[in-house]
C-alpha cells in the first residue's frame, strides 16, 4: 500500500491507481503529482483497491483490467455496488482490451472509459480532466 | 504432341477402361479364329467394357474425394496455426505493453526533471520514440490477431490515401519515384477504421517503393466497381513499375512471417496484416505481377452507409470504446 498525500489536498483531486504493475503505479503517481493538480494513492491488487476506495473516497479511479486474483471488471462491479464508491468515476487503463475482458455484464460496470497502455502524460491528464468534469 | 505427364494422367484416369478394351481385342481375335458366335462375342465384349468403365469411375471418384479431404485438412491445419499465432500475439502484446507503459511514464518524469539540458532531453526523446515504435510493432501483431480495438466510421478513401502518401513522401523523393493519381469523381464512402486503412496503404506503398530502388512510377487509381451481387464497391489499384514478383513467391505472399526482405528490417507480417484488415472490412485483395515490369495490387471494399454494413460494424463498435 502506498499512501502519500500532499498538504494542499483540499484543492487537489485525489486519484486512486489500481494496477498490479508496481512500477507503473510509481511513475504515474510521480507524474500526476508533479502536475500539481492531483494527490495520488496506489494499490497493486483489486482487493486492496476496493479497500482504499472505500476508505479514502478518491475523486477518480484508474483501474487496470487484467490483474491476478481479481480482474478490474470485478473490482469495478464491486465498487458500483457499494454505496460509498458507486459514484466514483472509473477509467480503465489496460494493455489490451478485448470484448471478453469487460465481461458480458459490462453495462453494469460504471464509467467504461478506456485508456490504452502505453499512455502519455498529457493524454492521461486530459482524460482524467474530462471524466472529473462529467 | 501430347506430353509424357499428360499421357501418364490419361492412363491413370482411364487405365481400367484401356485394359478392358485390350482384353476385348484379345478375346475377339482368338475367338474369331475358333468360332462364328458373333452375338455372344459382342455381349461378352460389352460386359467387359462396362465393367472397366464402372470400376474406373469408382476409383476416380474415390481419388477425388481423398484429394478434397486432404485439401480440407490442410486448410484446417493452416487456420489452427493462425488462431494459435493470434493467441500468442495477444498474450505477448499484453506482456510487452506493460513494461512499455512503465518506460513511457518513466521517461515523462525524467523529461520533466531535466530542465534545460538539451543533450539529455534529446536522449530522453530518442528512448521515448523507441518505446512508442515498439508499441507500434506490438499493435501490428495485435492487428494480425484481430483482437485490437477497431473503430468503424464512415469516410472517404482519398484523404486516407493522401495522408498515407505524406508518410512515405521522403522515401518517394529519395528514390525518384513519381506518383500517378487517377481518382474518379464521386467515389462512394466506406465504413472503415481509418487507422487500419492507413496501415493497409502504408504496407502497399512501402512494398511498391521497395520494388523500385532505381525509381519509377507509383500508380494509385480509385474508382467505383460492382460487387458479385451487384452492390457498389470502391476499388483501389496500387501499381508499381518495379522488378515484379515471381509466381512461386506470389503464392506465399499473404502467409504470415513470409518475407523476401532483410530479416531484421521486416517482420514478414505486412501483407498478412493487410489481408486481415481487409477481411475485417469485408474487402478483398488481389495481386498480379509481371516479373521485370511491375506489380498491381487491387483492393475492393463494399461501399455504402450503415444499412449495408450493420452486420459487421456491430462486431467492432458496440459503444465507441472498442
Amino acid at each position: 500500500m502506498d499512501l502519500f498525500k500532499t498538504r494542499s489536498s483540499e484543492v487537489k483531486k485525489t486519484i486512486l491507481i489500481v494496477d498490479d504493475e508496481e512500477d507503473f503505479c510509481f511513475f504515474v503517481k510521480l507524474n500526476l503529482e508533479q502536475t500539481g493538480k492531483f494527490d495520488v494513492l496506489t494499490a497493486t491488487s483489486g482487493a486492496e483497491g476496493i479497500k482504499m476506495a472505500i476508505k479514502y473516497q478518491p475523486d477518480l479511479i484508474l483501474l487496470d483490467i487484467i490483474m491476478p486474483n481479481m480482474p478490474g471488471t470485478q473490482v469495478a462491479e464491486e465498487l458500483l455496488n457499494h454505496k460509498a464508491t458507486k459514484d466514483i468515476p472509473i477509467i480503465f487503463v489496460t494493455a489490451i482490451v478485448k470484448r471478453g475482458e469487460v465481461g458480458p455484464r459490462d453495462d453494469k460496470i460504471g464509467g467504461r472509459y478506456f485508456i490504452f497502455k502505453p499512455v502519455k502524460l498529457d493524454e492521461l491528464v486530459s482524460e482524467i480532466g474530462s471524466r472529473l468534469n462529467d | 504432341m501430347l506430353k509424357y505427364s499428360r499421357i501418364r494422367q490419361i492412363i491413370e484416369n482411364n487405365g481400367l477402361i484401356l485394359i478392358a478394351l485390350m482384353m476385348v481385342a484379345i478375346y475377339w481375335t482368338f475367338d474369331s479364329v475358333a468360332s462364328g458366335q458373333n452375338l455372344t462375342r459382342t455381349l461378352i465384349a460389352a460386359l467387359v467394357i462396362i465393367y472397366g468403365i464402372f470400376t474406373q469411375s469408382l476409383i476416380n471418384s474415390r481419388k477425388a474425394a481423398l484429394e478434397e479431404k486432404e485439401r480440407t485438412q490442410k486448410q484446417l491445419i493452416q487456420s489452427e496455426k493462425l488462431a494459435a499465432l493470434g493467441a500468442v500475439a495477444a498474450g505477448v502484446a499484453h506482456e510487452v505493453k506493460n513494461p512499455l507503459a512503465i518506460i513511457v511514464q518513466g521517461i515523462e518524469y525524467l523529461k520533466s526533471s531535466l530542465g534545460s539540458d538539451a543533450r539529455l532531453m534529446d536522449v530522453s526523446d530518442r528512448i521515448e520514440k523507441s518505446a512508442l515504435r515498439a508499441d507500434n510493432i506490438v499493435k501490428g501483431l495485435l492487428s494480425y490477431s484481430r483482437q485490437i480495438s477497431i473503430k468503424m466510421e464512415e469516410g472517404a478513401m482519398v484523404p486516407i490515401i493522401e495522408e498515407t502518401l505524406s508518410f512515405v513522401e521522403h522515401q518517394l523523393h529519395l528514390k525518384r519515384i513519381t506518383v500517378d493519381r487517377q481518382f474518379s469523381q464521386a467515389l462512394p464512402v466506406i465504413m472503415m477504421d481509418s487507422n487500419q486503412m492507413k496501415q493497409v496503404f502504408t504496407n502497399l506503398f512501402t512494398n511498391a517503393i521497395e520494388a523500385m530502388p532505381e525509381g519509377g512510377i507509383l500508380g494509385i487509381r480509385a474508382e467505383t466497381a460492382t460487387g458479385e451481387k451487384g452492390q457498389p464497391h470502391l476499388r483501389v489499384v496500387v501499381s508499381d513499375t518495379g522488378e515484379g514478383i515471381p509466381e512461386d513467391i506470389i503464392r506465399k505472399i499473404f502467409d504470415p512471417f513470409f518475407t523476401t526482405k532483410e530479416e531484421q528490417k521486416n517482420t514478414g507480417l505486412g501483407l498478412s496484416i493487410t489481408k486481415g484488415i481487409l477481411d475485417n472490412h469485408h474487402g478483398t485483395i488481389e495481386i498480379e505481377s509481371n516479373p521485370g515490369k511491375g506489380t498491381r495490387v487491387m483492393i475492393e471494399l463494399p461501399a455504402g452507409r450503415g444499412e449495408n454494413l450493420a452486420g459487421f460494424i456491430k462486431g467492432g463498435q458496440a459503444d465507441g470504446s472498442f
